[in-house]
């Protein structure tokens, strides 16, 4: 054979190979979509036709919360006209970025909040057996569709603020703005994936989510109204500021380049630490399940 | 008496079983009052009068909320509802030589002492360490009245709490109007902010439900931002208010003993 021929059938070896990793990548692709639509189907069954009250009180419940800091916001503003030297649509891109943020990730990973009952009642090892990956179907047991009937309004009112922001909004700033705010969602995955592992290891009905959610909460109001130690914290130790913060800042021409890399750096770091403590914690499993 | 002191043993120890939970409940709190007391902080570093409170006047409003917060929403009435769904369990109680609502009202009180003890400390050494400055009562008879009004609000709570639980006895799906009326009940009664800072509107409208009378008004009497007479009309009026949620309690209750079935053990 010579050197020609050896080249020509190295280079349809290695197109076929990649053709098939192609095929298999989106054959995967697909299945966990189906997986995942599936789920979704069986919760909102569960929620919205069997139980339509309880989903109306839900809702009703989170839009109240939501209407009410919303008011309270303004009518603040309406008489300081300034927080921490943001302007009172600019203050509301902050909250509407944290209700964004917020709601988002409670839609995709709800059941990090149900993990020790799933632990408890012996789903974790039926789960086990499934072969999907463990870790996006433990993640995708409990998609919330509540949260997707309070995102629309979300979207809407986040659109209305930030098309009355005095700043001028380059394209730049508004591609950085959503690609930070998926840095966010990685983060907030990040978070709820060692939230699961910590439960997996610990094999308790675990309350750390609630003090994830009250952080979060932190971030109502932008994080310069905090003192220099709790900014470092939610920047560093616990990124909530990295995840709501940035995204508006940059998008109100506040945040320096360095820090833009910075919080993607945190989101990728966050994400392999807690790849990594999932695959620790699932090694140390064992069932306690009757 | 003694019977009850038994049952307020058991739920004391209950409590102390799951301390982490506990903990978490307590440290939850405090995260609310950081960012509260911060952006109260941030608004007054600007100005010395704001929606008719001084710097002074709004930080002890923020800390005494988180107070009354743990002592007057922290609640077991909840559970009422779950029991009531629980295939038999609230029917037991019905055999037991105890009165329902004094059990519940004992375990109601564990758990408010039990809410109010770790963070009145906590609260006690968050002042000391950053030298927090915060408005006294403007007499012993504003700490009477505000004592009184505490008393009469964690009434109203217990009552409201019941009521909502009745549900239970219709359909199982009761957390979700749990979760709405908490909700709801805590803005309108300032726990996250005073009423003041609302459209004078919404203020009159919230004003004319029982809600305030659970935090706002208590904490108003304290800060002496009522004149005497006002604070005893407002006491007056919470009183009013509270017989008329004991009534209704009462009422649905009656109502919904006789649509209760038990199966199970």
């Amino acid at each position: 054979m010579t050197s020609a021929m050896q080249k020509n059938f190295k280079f349809h070896f290695c197109e076929a190979k990649l053709r098939k990793i192609m095929s298999n990548f989106k054959f995967s692709i697909l299945k966990y979509c189906k997986v995942w639509l599936r789920l979704g189907k069986m919760r909102f069954q569960e929620y919205y036709i069997q139980s339509r009250l309880h989903s109306l009180f839900l809702i009703s419940g989170k839009l109240v919360r939501f209407s009410f800091f919303f008011i309270f916001i303004i009518a603040l503003l309406t008489k300081t006209q300034t927080l921490a030297g943001f302007s009172l649509y600019q203050t509301l891109l902050f909250f509407m970025t944290f209700n964004l943020i917020d709601i988002t990730s409670q839609f995709f990973f709800r059941s990090a909040y149900a993990i020790g009952n799933m632990i408890n009642k012996g789903e974790v090892d039926f789960i086990l057996t499934q072969p999907v990956n463990s870790l996006f179907r433990i993640i995708s047991d409990n998609i919330d569709l509540l949260d997707l009937a309070t995102l629309a309004p979300v979207i809407a009112v986040l659109g209305l603020v930030i098309a009355r922001l005095q700043t001028p909004i380059t394209s730049t700033n508004f591609i950085l703005y959503i690609l930070l705010c998926f840095n966010a969602l990685l983060i907030a995955f990040s978070i709820h994936v060692a939230i699961i592992a910590l439960s997996i290891l610990t094999q308790e009905i675990s309350s750390e989510i609630w003090i994830y959610r009250d952080l979060m909460t932190m971030a109502r109001f932008p994080v310069d109204i905090y003192s220099r130690s709790i900014q470092f914290a939610l920047t560093f130790i616990i990124p909530i500021a990295v995840m709501v913060s940035f995204p508006a800042k940059v998008l109100l021409e506040v945040l320096s380049w360095q820090w833009i890399i910075l919080a993607f750096l945190i989101g990728a770091i966050s994400f392999g630490a807690s790849i990594r403590f999932w695959h620790f914690a699932l090694r140390k499993y064992s069932s306690i399940s009757t | 008496m003694k019977k009850y002191l038994a049952v307020g043993r058991i739920a004391f120890a209950n409590i102390l079983q799951y301390r982490w939970e506990y903990l978490l409940v307590q440290a939850r709190a405090i995260l609310l009052l950081i960012t509260l007391y911060f952006l109260w902080t941030q608004v007054f570093k600007t100005r010395v009068n704001l929606f008719n409170f001084n710097r002074e006047q709004i930080i002890t409003y923020v800390f005494l909320a988180t107070i009354l917060r743990q002592f007057v929403i922290i609640s077991a009435t909840d559970q009422i509802a779950a029991e009531l769904q629980s295939w038999g369990k609230f029917f037991s109680y019905l055999l037991r030589p105890i009165g329902y609502f004094r059990y519940w009202f004992t375990v109601d009180l564990v758990y408010k002492f039990a809410g109010l003890i770790p963070i009145s400390l906590i609260i006690f050494i968050f002042v000391r360490v950053f030298n927090i400055v915060l408005t006294r009562p403007a007499g012993v008879f504003y700490i009477l009245l505000f004592a009184i009004s505490v008393l009469i609000a964690i009434l109203i709570y217990f009552y409201i709490g019941i009521l909502v639980s009745t549900a239970g006895f219709w359909t199982s799906q009761v957390w979700g109007l749990q979760f709405l009326v908490v909700l709801i009940l805590e803005f309108s009664a300032g726990a996250y902010f005073p009423l003041n800072v609302l459209p004078s509107n919404l203020q009159f409208f919230i004003k004319l439900t029982p809600f305030p009378y659970l935090l706002y008004y208590p904490i108003s009497i304290f800060l002496g931002k009522l004149s005497y007479l006002q604070s005893i009309q407002a006491i007056l009026i919470a009183t009013l208010w509270l017989f008329t949620i004991f009534l209704l309690t009462k009422f649905v209750w009656g109502k919904g003993l006789k649509a209760y079935e038990a199966w199970g053990g």
